[in-house]
């Protein structure tokens, strides 16, 4: 299995799938990388060279108990490319994988060609810590009931859900396959957020395409991913912003014709 | 039963006795239950004992908002203006220790002898709720990890192996009663917030420290041993007396040794 070591000693496991431009996908807070291989991989690497890999603490890689942070995800991000001896990606990053995205842009710009940042954001400015809320309903839900129950109710709109349950089914197939252990999962919790680029963002010179569902209003600590979203459209200088009309938060992962139109239109844009 | 409204909330309380005013104050997210255990009976011979459920916890209002040790803090000098209570002699253990530090700087005319129990200043490092404490609530389940580690942090292994039934007593009262989590993780917040750090020199009254030789867990990044060491440092007119053999919990399973060293000080001019 094809696995690259850090600098700090982690085995970060990475997949590589198909021939042309590289295109690299990031997942939401501690998710692995499997999800991109539902719908994304099998589209992008019939012209792209996808490269998917799985967060330090999350499924086939190392899962040192140690403090994360968003910078330590991209350097990840970064080592995993230089190790494939790639650079000017496409960069499309899910959530807390958009704020990755940014820093990956930021601090390793000769490895992004451009940036795709999905229902994502660059700060949560009131809450730096464990939030309550997600601590609450872990305890009394349980950690694999909360992470479902959370995804289902973040990523789509009820009235979705009632019509597409198959869809969304298969998603939570792929993504509760090998949750990580609950330590990790706070650890990418914390890690996302302390995440600030904040005070950075009119320094993506890269041409960035921002997506976010019209109806992601869900609240975990203190922004919601459309308030986040507007926030990068309006400090990124080269940006473009999509609403998704009818979205929350999981649109790729089941309507994906959605969004990838979308996307290579922005991959053939100069 | 006798509650104090406040604007927020309300505060349960109770007063045993006469004498000089004794008010306890409990740990993180602990009622006001625990002390009639062994203390209620030893103190209010001779004083007027005033618990009291923080907000959050036992009878007292539950509002779904932030906690702080000031509110606390304010909530205590509340009850006690409401008692007519001035001058007292303020216990208070591990968080309520927090809290009866705050009494004294921002209410000093109702405290006259400060006793600080397993407590310390500040948690330098944690600020938010540690992820070891979330990671075993999730994986233990809530009831259990209150249980196990009320037990692993109050008594040394010699002492639950020996003294089963003490260890049991204590958690009766302490379980009875249990908050919901939600407030324990509001409790948590305030305690890991707590900063009085810069303002033990402030601390005017005469005080007692008091803590177990052996309270050396660790939940986020510091142990009471060490924090006790700081509080005796920082406030002027303070006295350390360290427990040998004892961990946390001392008051509700081996009280004898620490209620004659409070008895010393109390009457000590």
């Amino acid at each position: 299995m094809p696995y690259v070591k850090t600098k700090d000693g982690v085995d970060i496991y990475y997949e590589v799938l198909g021939e042309g431009a590289p295109f690299l996908f990031l997942s939401e807070t501690a998710c692995d990388g499997a999800v991109w291989k539902i719908y994304q991989v099998p589209q992008f690497a019939r012209d792209h060279r996808v490269i998917i890999f799985d967060y330090r603490g999350t499924g086939l890689s190392g899962k040192p108990s140690a403090k994360y942070s968003t910078d330590m995800f991209a350097d990840d991000a970064a080592a995993v490319m230089d190790h494939l001896g790639l650079e000017g990606a496409v960069v499309c990053g899910h959530s807390m994988g958009g704020r990755v995205a940014q820093l990956l842009a930021l601090d390793h710009p000769r490895k992004v060609s451009k940036l795709i940042l999905a229902s994502s954001g660059a700060a949560h400015p009131g809450e730096t810590g464990i939030p309550l809320r997600i601590a609450k309903e872990m305890v009394e839900m349980g950690y694999e009931k909360y992470v479902r129950e959370h995804t289902i109710v973040v990523g789509w709109t009820e009235t979705y859900a009632q019509h597409h349950m198959d869809l969304i089914e298969k998603y939570l197939k792929v993504r509760m396959a090998n949750l990580c252990p609950v330590e990790f999962y706070f650890r990418h919790v914390l890690a996302r957020q302390a995440h600030d680029t904040s005070g950075r963002l009119k320094d993506i010179k890269v041409p960035t395409l921002i997506f976010v569902g019209d109806d992601d209003h869900f609240v975990v600590s203190d922004l919601s991913h459309r308030a986040g979203a507007d926030i990068l459209a309006q400090e990124i200088p080269n940006s473009k912003l999509v609403v998704l009309p009818g979205e929350r938060h999981s649109y790729f992962y089941t309507e994906p014709e959605k969004v990838h139109g979308i996307m290579r239109d922005f991959l053939q844009s100069k | 039963m006798p509650l104090l409204q406040l604007k927020d909330t309300e505060i349960y309380y109770e007063v045993h006795g006469r004498g000089q005013p004794i008010v306890f104050l409990s740990e993180t997210a602990c009622d006001g239950e625990v002390w009639k255990i062994h203390q209620l009976e030893e103190f209010s011979r001779d004083h007027q004992v005033i618990l009291h459920d923080y907000r959050g916890t036992g009878r007292s209002g539950k509002p779904s908002i932030d906690y702080s040790t000031k509110m606390f803090c304010d909530d205590t000098a509340a009850l006690m203006d409401h008692l007519g209570a001035e001058k007292a002699i303020v216990i208070g253990h591990s968080m309520g220790g927090r809290i009866a530090q705050l009494l004294a700087l921002e209410y000093p005319d109702k405290v006259e002898k400060l006793i600080l129990a397993s407590t310390g200043a500040a948690f330098p490092a944690t600020k938010g709720l540690p992820l070891k404490i979330c990671q075993e609530m999730i994986e233990w389940g809530y009831e259990r990890y209150v249980r196990d580690h009320s037990i692993l942090v109050g008594f040394t292994d010699e002492f639950a192996k020996k003294y089963p039934e003490r260890v049991e007593k204590y958690l009766q009262v302490r379980m009875a009663n249990l908050c919901p989590v939600e407030f324990y993780l509001h409790h948590l917040i305030a305690r890991q917030s707590h900063d009085t750090t810069g303002r033990l020199k402030d601390i005017r009254v005469p005080t007692l420290i008091l803590v177990g030789e052996d309270d050396r867990n660790v939940t986020s990044d510091i142990n009471h041993r060490s924090s006790s060491e700081i509080l005796a440092q920082g406030i002027p007119n303070a006295k350390l007396v360290v427990l040998p053999w004892e961990r946390h919990s001392y008051f509700f399973a081996n009280p004898a040794a620490a209620h004659k060293t409070i008895r010393e000080f109390i009457a000590s001019s």
